[in-house]
């Protein structure tokens, strides 16, 4: 016979039941000494704005963490000498005029590859340190690895290969060099938020020290990081006092968030929700064209039918990328010619997409000799989606080229093609270039040699390359990228598909505009009463 | 009864030690946490010294050491994403997952041991076939899927409940009640078929003989006994649920440490993978210890035969 | 059944079918009708259609309408319960025979080689399950045979210890028998006398395990980690719906609502012939 008092069982699953609601109804656990938490709720109270991006910053050391959501949240923390000007289009994205002043007020080119920077006096880092030529030293110390317990290939995680170093001259005035002349560099410059040099930098990750308009006030990991205002700051009090970044994983919950009224703004929003947010009573939508890019790589190289250039140029004829655009991207993209965005330096608009046209291609694949078509493989990192390397893959199928997709995560896919430099035949990626620039982006993916995206090798195009990335002059070096793109095009070196536009989704009560460098700056933005 | 736990023990740390270097194999395995972090043009050379930072190009054999030397003092290593220690990460995410486990057992009980009461009281009426269809139903409901839907109904149509996160009370509903239905099934037909055996007995009968009220017969005689097998399923259920809630922490973006896996294992964030899956093994190994206990001392005859296998 | 001396008779005893092992049998006969049908559906599940995408229930021609690349719902769903049944099928058999194996050896030597084996089957038993398959699966690549191999590395467990159990409780019956039969070699014995008995409780253990694998297929395509595109898995169907739901829900709704009924009817019929079986063998909560 079973004795058993399963009354007291019953109770103390009662009394668990009730410790249970008790716990859930205290803030969140691990929460540093705060005021208060402000609850998210409902609706953000008045002064708080919520951001909802697909993941939580990864620490809170600006040179550590590159990927967007991480380098959004740390650019309200940490300033960089200056900010890229909105979305103004412009020929010279890299050029001196394009960027407004943040902690450098002044710059000018003193030799062919050295700039000097004259920097804005009594700014204070949070911990009460002065801003001076000496924290710009220092910053570019640890990206060249001479500060001691840095970890290194900070310098390539942060897109400075070209960078020599910095000197101070005086006490607010600085010079930064770069081993060749290099016309990127100040865009790279305004890309890089600087940390504090009083403090040291392995505290950094978790306990951020910055020049930004506001502070850290809490990082609950993965449910929410909060800012707060700094009450002083030197380019004006932010008008939004408190700015909360939730990481949102899935786009469906982060649009239900935005219609809920818990999120304000919203990032990745897929195509196919904008009429559901467009007709919401409390969101709208804004819409920029960014610079991601979506590319399709084809081994030239390890494939002996895709070395042939009809072969590609088939490839390039099959495919209706203005239909996908269309019906998978809802319109939300733009049709490239080559690699290269419309309002990116040295854009050549004489270059022309190719036309859809499959009986061109299977033309093309008969005189390669391929009249019966042939197979290949498709790489799809999984973090890209999978409709467009399908719809694609069906229009290649169409004329005779059967398509094997092989889905990966994208540390699979990197490994993959960077350990040994393997490419599947193709693969299709998305990458973005907040230098709106075509040159460093190109260098991945045409010059020869093994290097990162790049299964093409042609010694011409080489030297275009080289030759642009040294060429500080904007006229002459708009020539040779116009070479470049003419000569991707007749080379047919990938599958030419489009450059994205960002979809956001944003609350009516909040005044935000988009960039088109991906950057969510909420110094910016504003809240209606 | 002292034996009979060391035993237990040392069983439970022979079987974390093959687990941690079965997680240590197929975490180095699948590639570099650098091909993560760094840009997607970085240099061979950069490669090679993001994975010398951390570590990972000394012999396997060698870092394993290494592991189980620092774990042993409670280091578990750090995060190479977040730049954190991995223990401290596990342990700060915990309590969202146990919350979860703790809220949707709760609702597994609350309606599952009424459910199976009445099916047994009843048996052979309507109402036994309609909560035996019920059950039938509910098991065969994928979670992933029920999850969709609760989002589909609650957060497209009806706007009333939080979709994501962790945010008080509201927050825990349709995460839990997703995670519930699982265990609730279980439940539901362990009491139903705990009671029936109970029904029959002689103290019930002789409860009834005496002129009880049928309701305090039930309270009283009938659930007292037929609860026993209760307990054991719910601490098994509770260690289930602690790793089976990958899925719904991922569909409700909650804060747990399932979610924290999924994001180690594709960040390659080898510390904390190694860091979760002990720990999650770990709670699941002591819940069991602990559920065998309260069984062994329940049930005397249990206790006797457990420890006659010391 | 009845397993009288060495041999193996089935007798089922006669009882009229219940409701629930009817509506199993149905149930389950129309998934399999569905996916021997699907291959005259190949077209229909897999040629992309940009014009027609996200067409709702009811369009001409489809009936459950068209999902983000114009390929209909209907057919997917018919060729996603036929590799479902596939990967389930082939995983659980695989589990079963490798199970059986190890837990007929392990039972039968004893000593330290059941030691070991039991270790390990305890190791791999504390793992969580979706960890496990998708730590495997990263590493591996997501596709359909790395996908059995998962399954059936998770579910062999079960049928070792299963077996183990049951082989050491006959263990000492055989050694008698044994002795009468002179010189038979542990081999024959095995295979003449353990196997047979272990039948009912493996045919049991079959029947749970196949639905849990279906389910599990599921989860993990789900993750994105199982049956690759352009193959379609209710999982994976679900996992694109998701952000449909507030345009088009009936991409999430059918395919759930196909794996729902479908195991269903396996789990209804498994616990019919588990009745059948052996009316006293309670299945785990009876």
């Amino acid at each position: 016979m079973h004795r058993l008092d399963s009354q007291w069982f019953f109770w103390a699953a009662v009394a668990s039941g009730l410790s249970l609601l008790v716990i859930s109804a205290t803030p969140a656990a691990g929460a540093p000494a705060a005021p208060a938490t402000p609850s998210v709720a409902a609706a953000p109270p008045a002064g708080t704005a919520v951001v909802a991006q697909p993941s939580d910053a990864t620490g809170m050391d600006p040179a550590l963490s590159r990927d967007v959501p991480t380098r959004n949240i740390l650019r309200h923390l940490y300033d960089p000498l200056f900010q890229r000007l909105g979305s103004r289009q412009v020929k010279d994205a890299n050029g001196p005029d394009n960027f407004k002043p943040v902690l450098a007020l002044r710059w000018k080119r003193v030799k062919p590859a050295t700039w000097r920077f004259w920097l804005r006096p009594n700014v204070k880092f949070s911990d009460g340190g002065l801003f001076t030529a000496d924290s710009v030293v220092y910053n570019m110390d640890r990206l060249l690895g001479k500060v001691a317990g840095t970890p290194a290939g900070l310098a390539t995680l942060n897109s400075f290969s070209t960078l020599a170093g910095a000197k101070k001259i005086s006490r607010y005035v600085v010079d930064i060099s770069t081993t060749a002349p290099d016309p990127l560099i100040l865009g790279r410059l305004a890309n890089f938020p600087l940390v504090s040099d009083h403090v040291e930098a392995s505290t950094l990750a978790s306990s951020p020290d910055g020049t930004g308009p506001y502070r850290l006030q809490t990082w609950d990991r993965n449910n929410q990081v909060v800012l707060q205002a700094k009450p002083a700051y030197f380019l004006g009090k932010p008008k939004i006092s408190t700015v909360v970044f939730r990481p949102i994983p899935d786009a469906g919950a982060r649009n239900a968030a935005l219609l809920a009224g818990d999120a304000d703004l919203v990032t990745n929003v897929a195509p196919d929700s904008v009429p559901q947010l467009k007709s919401s009573k409390n969101a709208t939508v804004k819409v920029v064209n960014s610079t991601r890019e979506g590319v399709f790589c084809l081994d030239a190289i390890n494939n002996p039918v895709l070395g042939k250039v009809q072969v590609r140029q088939a490839i390039n004829y099959a495919v209706d990328v203005n239909t996908i655009i269309k019906q998978v991207l809802g319109g939300y993209a733009v049709r490239t010619a080559t690699l290269v965005p419309s309002f990116f330096t040295g854009y050549d608009a004489a270059v022309k997409p190719y036309p859809y046209n499959p009986t061109r291609a299977k033309q093309l694949l008969a005189q390669a000799g391929y009249a019966n078509g042939f197979t290949m493989r498709m790489m799809a990192p999984t973090n890209f989606g999978l409709d467009v390397p399908q719809a694609i893959a069906g229009y290649l199928g169409a004329v005779g080229i059967k398509v094997n997709i092989e889905p990966m995560d994208f540390p699979s896919f990197v490994r993959a093609t960077q350990n040994g430099h393997k490419l599947d035949d193709s693969c299709y990626a998305s990458l973005t270039n907040p230098l709106f620039d075509p040159g460093p982006e190109l260098d991945t993916l045409v010059r020869s040699g093994s290097t990162a995206l790049s299964w093409y090798a042609n010694a011409t195009m080489d030297s275009l390359l080289t030759a642009a990335n040294r060429t500080v002059v904007s006229k002459v070096r708009n020539k040779i990228l116009a070479r470049i793109q003419n000569l991707m095009h007749d080379e047919a070196t990938h599958l030419f598909l489009y450059n994205l536009k960002n979809i956001y989704g944003v609350s009516k009560r909040l005044n935000w505009n988009p960039r088109r460098d991906e950057l969510i700056y909420m110094y910016d933005a504003s809240l209606k009463k | 009864m002292r034996r009979y736990l060391v035993r237990r023990l040392l069983h439970a740390l022979v079987v974390l030690f093959l687990l941690s270097i079965i997680v240590f194999v197929i975490a180095r395995l699948s590639g570099s946490p650098a091909d993560v972090m760094l840009p997607i043009d970085a240099k061979p050379a950069e490669r090679a010294a993001v994975t010398h930072r951390f570590g990972l190009d000394r012999p396997w054999p060698i870092q394993y050491w290494k592991f189980v030397r620092h774990a042993v003092h409670g280091d578990f290593g750090t995060s190479t994403r977040f730049q954190a220690p991995a223990l401290r990460l596990v342990i700060d995410r915990a309590p969202a997952s146990i919350e979860l486990a703790l809220a949707a057992v709760f609702l597994a009980l609350l309606i599952g041991i009424p459910l199976g009461v009445v099916a047994a009281l009843k048996r052979g009426t309507a109402v036994d076939h309609a909560a035996t269809a019920v059950t039938a139903v509910a098991q065969a409901t994928p979670t992933f899927w029920l999850g969709i839907v609760l989002i589909l109904w609650f957060g497209v149509s009806l706007h009333v409940l939080p979709l994501s996160g962790k945010n008080g009370i509201s927050s825990f509903i349709l995460p839990a009640v997703t995670l519930c239905v699982v265990p609730l099934v279980g439940i539901a037909r362990l009491t139903r078929s705990s009671v029936i055996s109970v029904l029959p007995q002689d103290y019930v009968r002789a409860a009834r003989a005496k002129g009880l009220h049928e309701r305090s017969v039930v309270w009283r005689y009938v659930l007292r006994n037929a609860l026993l097998p209760i307990v054991t399923i719910t601490g098994i259920t509770l260690g289930q649920l602690l790793s089976g809630a990958v899925i719904v922490e991922q569909i409700f973006a909650w804060p747990g440490i399932g979610r924290l896996a999924i994001d180690a294992i594709q960040a390659r964030d080898y510390p904390v993978v190694q860091t979760v899956t002990i720990v999650s093994a770990s709670l699941f190994i002591v819940i069991n210890i602990v559920v065998d206990l309260v069984y062994m001392r329940l049930d005397p005859r249990i206790r006797q035969r457990m420890l006659a296998r010391t | 059944m009845s397993v009288a001396g060495d041999t193996l008779r089935i007798t089922l005893p006669r009882r009229r079918p219940t409701f629930a092992a009817a509506a199993g049998t149905f149930l389950v006969l129309v998934f399999a009708a569905a996916a021997v049908a699907s291959p005259l559906l190949h077209h229909l599940a897999y040629d992309i259609d940009l014009i027609d995408r996200l067409k709702p229930p009811g369009t001409p021609g489809h009936l459950l309408g068209t999902d983000s690349l114009g390929r209909d719902v209907l057919a997917r769903i018919a060729t996603g319960v036929r590799i479902s049944l596939v990967v389930s099928l082939a995983a659980v058999t695989i589990a079963m025979v490798t199970g059986v194996v190890v837990g007929t050896t392990s039972g039968f030597f004893g000593g330290w080689v059941d030691d070991v084996i039991m270790r390990i089957t305890d190791a791999v038993l504390v793992i969580p399950i979706v960890l496990l398959a998708i730590a495997v699966l990263t590493v591996l690549g997501p596709s359909i045979v790395n996908l059995i191999g998962v399954i059936a590395f998770i579910q062999w467990t079960a049928y070792a210890r299963t077996t183990r159990a049951e082989t050491l409780a006959l263990r000492e019956q055989l050694y008698v028998t044994a002795a009468k039969s002179f010189g038979a070699r542990p081999l024959l014995l095995l295979l003449r006398h353990i196997l047979p008995h272990l039948a009912p409780s493996v045919i049991v253990l079959t029947t749970l395990n196949l639905s849990a694998a279906i389910i599990l297929e599921a989860s993990i395509s789900f993750l994105g980690l199982g049956i690759p595109p352009p193959n379609p898995s209710l999982g994976s169907m679900l996992t694109d719906a998701e952000q449909y739901l507030g345009t088009a829900s009936w991409l999430a709704v059918y395919p759930g609502l196909a794996l729902l009924l479908l195991v269903l009817g396996v789990n209804l019929l498994g616990d019919a012939l588990r009745q059948r079986l052996d009316p006293t063998l309670r299945s785990r909560g009876g």
